[in-house]
């Protein structure tokens, strides 16, 4: 029986990051604009994320060709093994997981830096000398998230199928021309969109759940531990909860009926 | 309450509460111009809480706080920028920004709130760091400073933008007594340059070096406002047992 406190809770949360998500845009088009932090945010989120985000691209790609191949072999079912690793990467793989490294990285990252400042009082200064935390703080960040989040996803799903293609050629014996062929007859342009606003999304919410939970962040160092952790698993929750209901939308909408 | 004509800032009726616990049941006070008020209470009385009230860090219950007459409590986050500018805030721990340079502190609120270029930047924060014997002590992380030289750079970045009112918490906690005579140094040569401000603080010693009058928090109220002299000579018990704590031990 889930207790009234869970819902309470969930519904603060809810409100909060909405709340929060609220002010930003109210403030998004106000003056000052902060271009150099919001730079220096997409450097962090992207460029940093870089190297995991191609290494983990590049297994995951070469493990679905692997697993699909040795699976669909024994329907003699290999050569479908492209289109199928592809509408995988592009449709679900690629985004979910740049989204989850990005929560693990970046997320946990914002919400310690933030609660960090909050429980030393440098979100206080902030305010105390004139300026704004939600443009200072958020905003660059949810932009940033923005930004990069679905070129990361965009990279690794190109690394990706670089990754099954490679296992297809030696792994599975598919000759790479066929490979490409056949991944770049399946895929079509919304297949990689779709994926790209999922991560959209996904962005919004870990940069707002991040920079929420540090601003309220209490208990000096154990309060940002907590907080750390509690960005990581509310986004990860959040990413595969609705990845499922963000699918079946574009089931409804954008992929085309059986 | 009698308004007097230099009044700059008043506190009327401030009223706040934590769940049940009520911390200021009425809080009643006049800062004068070119006046140094010193704010003494027992722990968890809501000293602080005072001061973020004042600058909006806080927002009371209930009463009003009026800046020249004009009610600055309750104004939109938006709107208290430029209140801000006017009333500076020197935090405990100094609250510098971690991540930047002594100098990068103190220039942001010049990039901020000014147009200046950065030679003239360059120049008001060597100024500043002068003023609180910090100079060369640009490059240094906040990391880099000891407990009394984060004070004191706070204090030069709460005054880089000459505010009228400054609001010092708790200034002197825990620094050695060199810097805690360094820092009370530092705000008496303000005090000759016409400083307005309040202290929150816990060291009488200081208090009574440089404050022109003391309040005491007591019960949630401001239980009296006396200047130094006559409450040196306060015969009221509850006035001893703040400043001379001695006397009942």
């Amino acid at each position: 029986m889930v207790s009234a406190q869970y819902w309470r809770s969930t519904i603060e949360i809810a409100g909060g990051v909405v709340h929060l998500g609220i002010q930003a845009a109210r403030e998004l088009f106000r003056r000052p604009f902060y271009h150099s932090l919001i730079i220096q945010q997409i450097y962090r989120i992207g460029v940093e994320s870089l190297g995991l985000v191609l290494v983990t691209a590049l297994a995951t790609g070469s493990v679905m060709a692997l697993q699909f191949g040795y699976g669909m072999a024994k329907f003699g079912a290999k050569l479908y093994v492209p289109k199928v690793v592809a509408l995988t990467i592009a449709r679900e793989m690629g985004p979910v997981f740049t989204s989850l490294l990005v929560a693990g990285r970046i997320g946990s990252g914002i919400a310690s830096e933030v609660a960090s400042m909050k429980v030393t009082q440098q979100i206080d200064a902030m305010r105390a000398l004139g300026t704004s935390p939600i443009k200072r703080i958020v905003i660059p960040r949810l932009l940033a998230a923005l930004i990069a989040l679905p070129i990361l996803t965009l990279i690794a799903d190109y690394v990706s199928l670089f990754g099954a293609m490679l296992v297809g050629r030696t792994e599975l014996g598919i000759n790479s021309e066929f490979y490409w062929a056949k991944t770049l007859e399946t895929l079509r342009l919304y297949d990689l969109t779709t994926g790209m606003a999922k991560t959209a999304i996904f962005a919004v919410f870990i940069s707002l759940a991040a920079c929420w939970k540090g601003l309220n962040t209490e208990g000096g160092t154990q309060g940002v531990g907590n907080s750390t952790t509690w960005v990581v698993v509310v986004s990860s929750v959040f990413i595969m909860i609705s990845d499922f209901f963000l699918t079946k939308l574009f089931i409804l909408t954008v992929y085309p009926r059986i | 309450m009698t308004i007097t004509a230099d009044c700059v800032l008043e506190l009327r009726g401030l009223r706040r509460r934590f769940g049940s616990k009520i911390v200021h049941e009425g809080i009643d006070l006049q800062l004068r111009g070119q006046e140094l008020l010193a704010l003494f209470g027992g722990s968890g009385t809501g000293k602080s809480l005072i001061l973020r009230s004042i600058i909006g860090l806080e927002e009371p219950d209930a009463g009003e706080i009026l800046w020249h007459g004009r009610t600055i409590s309750g104004l939109h986050e938006r709107d208290w920028i430029d209140v801000r500018k006017k009333i500076a805030y020197v935090f405990q721990n100094g609250a510098l920004f971690d991540s930047l340079t002594v100098y990068e502190n103190l220039a942001y609120p010049l990039r901020e709130h000014t147009k200046l270029k950065e030679p003239e930047i360059r120049a008001r924060v060597a100024e500043m760091l002068t003023l609180v014997d910090m100079p060369g002590s640009e490059n240094l992380l906040p990391g880099e400073l000891s407990g009394g030289m984060q004070k004191r750079a706070g204090l030069a970045r709460a005054m880089i933008l000459g505010p009228e009112i400054l609001l010092f918490d708790e200034p002197t906690a825990g620094l050695d007594p060199v810097n805690t005579t360094r820092f009370v140094q530092n705000i008496l040569d303000l005090k000759r340059r016409g400083l307005t401000g309040i202290f929150v603080t816990h060291d009488i010693a200081s208090a009574l070096a440089v404050a022109d009058r003391i309040a005491i928090l007591h019960q949630g109220r401001i239980h009296c406002i006396e200047t130094v002299e006559s409450i040196r000579s306060s015969r009221d018990p509850v006035v001893r047992k703040f400043l001379f704590p001695e006397e009942s031990t």
